[in-house]
């Protein structure tokens, strides 16, 4: 599978794959971009290039994760594009899940889908939860730890001694496990009275949104943890 | 299992070569590199069968630590293009040759081949009824009930170890991990009496 460069047209990355638009979004850019190269608007928009750069390939390409590269980004960096994705899911993906719910058990005769509706309810509280805590807790943590690292002077406040990464972020397994299981459930257990256009759509979406989430979550787990783990490392115990 | 090609070679004309010459194999995933050092950036691929097609110069410890990283969570093969006119073979053993002369046919005969070896050993799964148990779905009910794994094994009269065997295999057996959504299944199954209870309260 293709990797994008620098030199590559930003009208060819979405004609390449246009799931990369909400991706694209999260960088302030928006569509109309004429024969734009990614040089080009990176330097208009004043976006780091190889964040970008980086950012992109690793949602085109699901096997394709250059974590040493990721990792040499700031955290800053990092935190301030995982947070722009939560905007996006809570704003944007999760409203859409639910006007495509509401249509499909409007449309239907059958009193199951109510009941798949409590559970995706059930699933959005728990992914709320999380995304709040991240964003009051775990994130402004990080960005402190990354500020004391850029100062030079390696002294940790008293209050920031007693916390470590790993106690903030717990696993997004209980989370994602539900996803699954609504998807699952939809697929393989759906009883028949229901309208395949509203269905199918709602399917799509949430196969998007779980892409989507995978792909965060490997940033996180795999980029953003151990980043921070080393810069705990470092600033504590010198 | 997905089938990869992974192509390590420095020069682009062979490497856009051997994706053309693949074009017609559509369920192969091509991922080219120049070196082994960029390689180490999909090592996040699991359960595919992968075929390394490496330029024979390049042979060496670093590349092969770089290919044996993959052999973890995946059945691979190494497969070394040489500028000897004679070679196109593949034997058993997790290595063969190809001649960068060789013919599209041959290309394509030689991958299928190794792709055909590596499937065939890959353990293959036996059809296994999906279908639950009398007892499975009386553990499912009280699932959904919310009862703990302490309150099951009381009522059925059952050690906690078998609760928990029973409860693994009703998971594999759906595919359906949280407690919501076992419910839910059970609501959908109809295996709860659903004139006294809340539904939605045990979701």
């Amino acid at each position: 599978m293709q990797l994008f460069h620098k030199g590559s047209r930003l009208s060819d990355i979405i004609h390449g794959n246009y799931l990369l638009l909400p991706v694209l979004n999260r960088f302030g850019v928006r569509l109309g971009f004429g024969d734009k190269s990614v040089t080009e608007l990176c330097a208009e928009k004043g976006i780091d290039i190889d964040f970008f750069i980086a950012i992109i390939n690793t949602f085109n390409n699901h096997n394709y994760f250059p974590e040493e590269e990721l990792r040499s980004f700031s955290a800053t960096l990092i935190v301030e594009y995982l947070k722009k994705s939560h905007h996006d899911f809570l704003k944007g993906r999760l409203p859409k899940i639910e006007s495509l719910l509401s249509v499909l058990i409007e449309n239907s005769v059958s009193e199951d889908l109510k009941i798949i509706q409590t559970f995706y309810k059930k699933y959005k509280t728990d992914l709320v939860t999380h995304i709040k805590d991240e964003e009051e807790n775990t994130f402004p943590y990080v960005l402190q730890l990354q500020k004391i690292y850029d100062s030079g002077f390696y002294q940790i406040p008293e209050s920031l001694l007693n916390y470590n990464i790993q106690s903030f972020e717990k696993e997004h397994t209980n989370v994602d496990e539900k996803l699954f299981d609504l998807k699952n459930i939809i697929i393989k257990y759906l009883p028949p009275q229901y309208n395949d256009v509203d269905c199918n759509e709602f399917l799509f979406e949430i196969f998007e949104f779980e892409r989507d989430l995978t792909d965060h979550a490997r940033i996180e787990d795999n980029i953003l943890v151990p980043k921070v783990m080393a810069m705990e490392k470092l600033l504590k115990h010198g | 299992m997905d089938n990869r090609i992974i192509i390590i070679h420095p020069s682009q004309i062979i490497r856009q070569g051997i994706i053309a010459l693949t074009r017609s194999r559509i369920d192969w995933e091509l991922i080219e590199s120049c070196d082994c050092a960029e390689i180490a950036n999909y090592r996040s691929i699991r359960n595919s069968s992968i075929i390394f097609v490496v330029d024979a110069n390049l042979a060496n410890d670093e590349l092969t630590s770089s290919i044996a990283s993959f052999r973890e969570t995946n059945s691979i093969k190494i497969l070394y293009l040489t500028l000897d006119k004679s070679i196109f073979s593949a034997n058993e053993a997790n290595e063969g040759h190809l001649s960068i002369n060789a013919s599209k046919v041959h290309v394509l005969n030689l991958l299928d081949k190794l792709f055909g070896t590596i499937n065939n050993r890959a353990p293959k799964k036996g059809p296994e009824s999906m279908s639950l148990t009398e007892r499975e779905r009386d553990i499912l009910k009280l699932v959904a009930l919310g009862k703990s794994n302490k309150e099951m094994a009381h009522l059925l009269s059952i050690s906690i170890h078998t609760v928990i065997t029973h409860r693994k295999n009703i998971t594999d057996k759906l595919n359906i991990k949280s407690i919501s959504g076992l419910t839910v299944y059970a609501i959908l199954n109809r295996l709860l009496d659903t004139e006294n209870i809340d539904l939605e309260s045990l979701i």
